[in-house]
């Protein structure tokens, strides 16, 4: 492997296991402060280990990117595993449709039938707005969304305004 | 809702596809059917996020990367640096775990150790004969240096391998320590079953110890095939 090429390769892996390693402090904020410093390592030697074994690499950059997403995985099964789950969720806990700018209620029983009726009309949306208006739901920006569909972002703008229009017309029909 | 999109409404998706999706592989629809499973579920929807953070970080290095290709040769280097690095990692481990232990445990550890040490002696010395055993057969078995010597070694000898591409040479301590490691590449035009020492590494050897030198014999992607083990000591002058 010509040198420039192995330690660009070499880099990438330290640095995304830095990004890994703090991926998971984020999320598991529960974890003892020893547990805490062993993930360094164990994100690190997981990685290594996968890049050292294995199958034929066919495409270097589809190989990198799914030993990364792959190790993330691991390591996340491996927290949830040993701690409860309630702990690692209880921070979660936002409605995701706040995120739009669309007005529900906040009493319970108003709210539940409200949400039957937002997935009613959710469903209604033609499919590219849909998809679009559900990943700006799981907490995406534009950027993201256009990168993990592989659109562009003038083309993810459009389609977000015009299924958040739709949604609002078809809220109105519903109850009505 | 769509009959296609019953199938996460229970069930967690495998990690593989949360993967695919992220690797685009997916279809549109099989996409829409992962995203309404991750807004209902808050474990995955955990994993989702934290795959579209490490999304983030990776489309910084999309062009460093983009249509780049192994060959054979460049793969067994850059699978040799892993091995490499695991090792230095294993290493970091060993001596982050002893510099928790308190200095009794320590003491015991070590006494363990002794005993380990001299169970493993042990078995190489009956390992040594079946492998002679094997050699009369054929088989793969390390030659030279073995037992005590008088001189500090330059060459290690064994015999070939024919499904080996390369040799994988390691040389440990007493203390059951690597003093070094060397992979010996057929691909790269050596054909002899030895590794050479130099100077500078002659000199890591120290008289009046015991080494223990193994060889694995690999394939094309490093899997060993077959390995031998043997041991010599330096007699002090």
């Amino acid at each position: 492997m010509d040198l420039k090429k192995l330690i660009k390769t070499k880099d990438f892996i330290e640095k995304m296991s830095k990004s890994i390693e703090l991926i998971i402090w984020k999320n598991f904020p529960q974890l003892s402060r020893q547990e805490k410093e062993d993930v360094e390592q164990e994100v690190k030697l997981k990685i290594w280990r996968m890049v050292s074994g294995g199958k034929k690499i066919r495409n270097l950059k589809s190989y990198l990117w799914r030993v990364v997403y792959t190790t993330t995985l691991d390591m996340i099964d491996e927290k949830m595993n040993i701690l409860p789950f309630d702990s690692v969720m209880e921070e979660q806990g936002a409605n995701p449709i706040s995120r739009l700018d669309i007005r529900f209620s906040e009493s319970l029983m108003e709210r539940k039938e409200w949400e039957s009726m937002f997935e009613r009309a959710l469903h209604s949306l033609v499919q590219n707005r849909r998809i679009v208006i559900k990943l700006y739901l799981t907490g995406m920006n534009v950027k993201e969304i256009a990168d993990f569909l592989g659109w562009t972002e003038s083309k993810v703008n459009h389609l977000y305004y015009r299924g958040l229009s739709d949604l609002k017309k078809q809220l109105k029909d519903i109850k009505n | 809702m769509k009959s296609g999109q019953k199938k996460y409404q229970t069930e967690c998706p495998e990690n593989e596809v949360l993967i695919s999706v992220f690797l685009k592989k997916g279809t549109l629809e099989e996409q829409e059917r992962l995203i309404d499973h991750v807004l209902a579920c808050q474990k995955c929807k955990l994993k989702f996020d934290a795959l579209k953070q490490i999304s983030n970080q990776l489309s910084a290095f999309k062009e460093e990367f983009e249509g780049e290709k192994l060959s054979t040769r460049e793969e067994g280097e850059f699978r040799r640096t892993a091995r490499q690095r695991i090792r230095e990692l294993s290493e970091k481990q060993k001596i982050s775990f002893f510099r928790l232990l308190p200095a009794r445990y320590l003491a015991i550890a070590a006494t363990a150790l002794l005993i380990v040490i001299a169970g493993y002696l042990l078995i190489t010395k009956l390992q040594q004969r079946d492998v002679y055993r094997e050699g009369e057969r054929g088989e793969f078995r390390l030659i030279e240096p073995v037992g005590v010597i008088t001189e500090v070694p330059s060459v290690f000898t064994w015999t070939y391998h024919g499904e080996a591409d390369n040799y994988f040479f390691q040389l440990i301590d007493d203390e059951l320590n690597i003093v070094f490691t060397k992979t010996i590449d057929l691909t790269e035009g050596v054909y002899e079953p030895k590794a050479t020492l130099s100077e500078g590494e002659k000199k890591k050897l120290l008289r009046g110890k015991t080494y223990i030198w193994e060889v694995e014999a690999r394939d094309l992607f490093h899997k060993k095939i077959i390995s031998d083990r043997k041991h010599f000591e330096i007699k002090e002058k």
